[in-house]
């Protein structure tokens, strides 16, 4: 008797018992139970009647003996002669190039729009290893796991070899008469769209603005794995224009916001990790403090941490200008008149530096002794950096010169009206303690250069008493 | 009733287990002999090649130097084979028309390589440099024999790594000027050790023995 028997399926599966009751069913799957269904053909398929028959033929088990008796054969014919190998000479060889002896070329690799330099080391033609350029200012010297991986894709067997049309593989030269066919027509490229990928190429932007050009209702559709779209549109809502985020993280206080500016899939993480640990030396340690969602790389590496809802990043950049005195608004009124330093801006999150707080608390201290924003610029100019930390240091109103009573308020600029109101506008410069200089507004180039020499001979004065 | 074994029995089992173990180990001793031996590697037969180049004619007959085609052996891992050009520099002018250049015309006018066989192939877990030899002193008919006088180019040394210590351990006898390295007619004047060490002591020839010079 055979261990294992097809299971009666068809036969009075569904016919009442002897005993008039409904037979026991035994079953596999539920496709089994639901027999005649939909599934049943897959259910035949499964369990064909013939896989509990016997093997014909060569055995898995002889084949196995023979295939390995056969290798074990095989082994000893290799002992002793090794097959002959080629050498194969360039027919005319590349210029500059010793067989054996590898090239290292300069070379970059464009990544969402931003392109790092790279040195590659390649081996009769054939390269072999990734670094980065020491002399990029995007890498300096290193390279990352997209840029290392780049080499993979080199190898890559599926990586595109000839020219597609339509999704056929095409010669270029049916390719490029296609291209040109398209080219010739006369309409304004109506329904015509470009999918490119993003590309800081200031050639590919020419021929970009020349498409444009031909085909003015032609469109160029940005085309990514992975498109920095918001943190672009956050820059255009910020700023009025799509900007790159350029980080300047060697501060000694980095303060980032929902911003992981050291994680490997980041643009420019490569320049900001040297930046930030250049000023993470053992005399003078920055420090890091990130607020953030989600735990991060940069998260990890702060020195102070703070979990945070995304919808709580606003509110606490506003406390942090609070704390400063200052609204966001402001501060990003100062950077346009340039009275502090641009920030690095990552959409509407700011990495702020210990500089931007110094200058900021400098400023309040200065318009406390009602000194007008020109006036304040040329002294934030004037003031090393040292000063600037003692003048930030001082609290708001002390120093604050003497103010007389009767000093007439100008009144405000009516443009176009009374051009003696205009011309009686004056800034006030604070010369030294209890010393201005009034310059007209619409003072010319020359009137102000003969104030700064003033105010530099008074300087030289002072410098002269106090030695 | 007869004894259950025979006088005989004890000799005969004797030369059975004997047999048993000796066939083998003779069998696999001889077998490893011949794959050490070159006579059964077959490495110092010559070497057929694609083209019937002669190196008698061309180094010996015309004098070109080894530098000429092989470069690399100076600033390369590689001694290098020339490419096609190098070949036709010389055979657009001469030998033009000869039938047996052929392939050589069809790889310069093509761009194809003419596939030529290897001679000197060290495993690939061995890593050894022309250019560190060269520039120190050692010939190359030290390794590579008197190639001008040789119709197929052939192995004369075995190449083995007991051949190479025997050397790195005792360079003196093998060095010479480095003016002379691609002198195949050479000799050193008096006694080879005493040329040895002078050329030792003016290019600093100190061969290394560890394991990660070669292997790394």
């Amino acid at each position: 008797m055979p261990l294992l028997t097809e299971p009666a399926r068809t036969d009075d599966r569904d016919a009442p018992g002897a005993d008039g009751t409904e037979p026991v069913r035994a079953w596999r799957s539920l496709e089994e139970w639901h027999a005649g269904g939909p599934g049943h053909e897959a259910l035949s398929r499964e369990h064909p009647p013939s896989a509990v028959l016997p093997p014909e033929g060569v055995a898995r088990r002889t084949f196995l003996q023979l295939a390995t008796a056969s290798l074990a054969a095989a082994g000893f014919s290799g002992c002793f002669r090794q097959p002959q190998e080629k050498i194969l000479p360039y027919s005319t060889p590349p210029e500059g190039l010793t067989p054996g002896v590898p090239l290292h070329f300069a070379t970059g690799l464009e990544w969402n729009g931003r392109t790092v330099g790279l040195v590659v080391e390649s081996h009769e033609g054939r390269p072999t290893k990734v670094e980065g350029n020491p002399l990029h200012p995007a890498s300096l010297g290193a390279a990352g796991v997209f840029e290392q991986a780049a080499l993979l894709g080199l190898y890559d067997p599926s990586r595109a070899k000839t020219a597609r049309l339509r999704g056929v593989e095409a010669a270029w030269s049916t390719v490029r008469d296609a291209l040109r066919q398209q080219a010739e027509r006369e309409d304004a490229g109506a329904g015509l769209r470009f999918l490119v990928e993003p590309t800081s190429s200031p050639l590919v932007q020419a021929l970009y603005a020349r498409i444009q050009q031909r085909f003015p209702s032609a469109r160029l559709i940005p085309c990514g794995a992975a498109l920095a779209d918001g943190r672009r549109e956050g820059t255009r809502l910020a700023y009025g224009r799509v900007l790159d985020v350029v980080h300047d993280v060697g501060r000694a206080v980095v303060v980032a916001v929902d911003d992981d500016f050291l994680a490997t899939t980041q643009p420019g993480h490569l320049r900001a990790a040297r930046d930030f640990v250049n000023a993470r030396t053992p005399e003078a340690m920055n420090r890091l403090w990130v607020a953030e969602s989600t735990l991060t790389v940069t998260g990890g590496f702060a020195d102070e941490r703070l979990r945070l809802r995304p919808s709580q990043g606003a509110a606490l950049m506003l406390a942090l200008a609070e704390e400063v005195g200052v609204s966001p608004r402001t501060v990003r009124y100062y950077v346009q008149r340039g009275l502090l330093p641009a920030p690095p801006f990552k959409g509407p999150d700011t990495v702020y530096g210990e500089e931007h707080r110094v200058r900021l608390k400098a400023i309040r201290v200065l318009q406390a002794r009602f000194l007008p924003l020109d006036a304040i610029q040329a002294e934030l100019l004037r003031l090393s950096p040292e000063e600037l930390r003692r003048l930030a240091e001082t609290p708001v109103g002390a120093g604050t010169p003497p103010v007389p009573e009767d000093v007439p308020r100008m009144p405000p600029k009516r443009p176009g009206k009374d051009p003696t109101v205009e011309v009686a506008r004056y800034q006030r410069w604070l010369l030294a303690p209890g010393l201005e200089l009034h310059v007209s507004e619409q003072a010319e180039a020359k009137v102000r250069a003969l104030a700064e020499r003033v105010r530099a001979l008074i300087e030289e004065s002072e410098e002269g008493t106090l030695s | 009733m007869a004894p259950l074994f025979r006088p005989g029995t004890d000799s005969v089992l004797r030369a059975v287990i004997a047999l048993a173990l000796g066939v083998p180990a003779v069998a696999l001793a001889g077998l490893l002999l011949l794959a050490r031996n070159p006579l059964g590697r077959g490495s110092f037969t010559p070497r057929e090649q694609p083209l019937p180049f002669d190196h008698r004619h061309h180094v010996g007959d015309e004098g070109i130097p080894c530098g000429y085609c092989h470069e690399g052996a100076w600033r390369s891992p590689v001694a290098g084979v020339p490419p096609t050009q190098r070949c036709l520099g010389c055979h657009a002018q001469v030998w033009n028309g000869s039938a047996r250049l052929e392939p050589v015309r069809a790889s310069g006018f093509d761009g194809t390589a003419l596939p030529w066989n290897r001679v000197h192939a060290l495993p690939d877990y061995v890593w050894f440099s022309h250019q560190i030899h060269v520039n120190k002193g050692v010939g190359c008919v030290t390794c590579h024999g008197r190639v001008d006088t040789m119709p197929a180019v052939q192995q004369v040394a075995p190449l083995t790594m007991g051949w190479c210590l025997d050397c790195h351990r005792d360079p003196t006898p093998w060095l010479r000027p480095v003016s002379e390295v691609a002198n195949l007619t050479w000799r050193p004047p008096g006694d080879p050790r005493e040329t040895g060490r002078a050329v030792q002591a003016a290019l600093g020839v100190s061969p290394r023995t560890d394991c990660n010079t070669c292997h790394f």
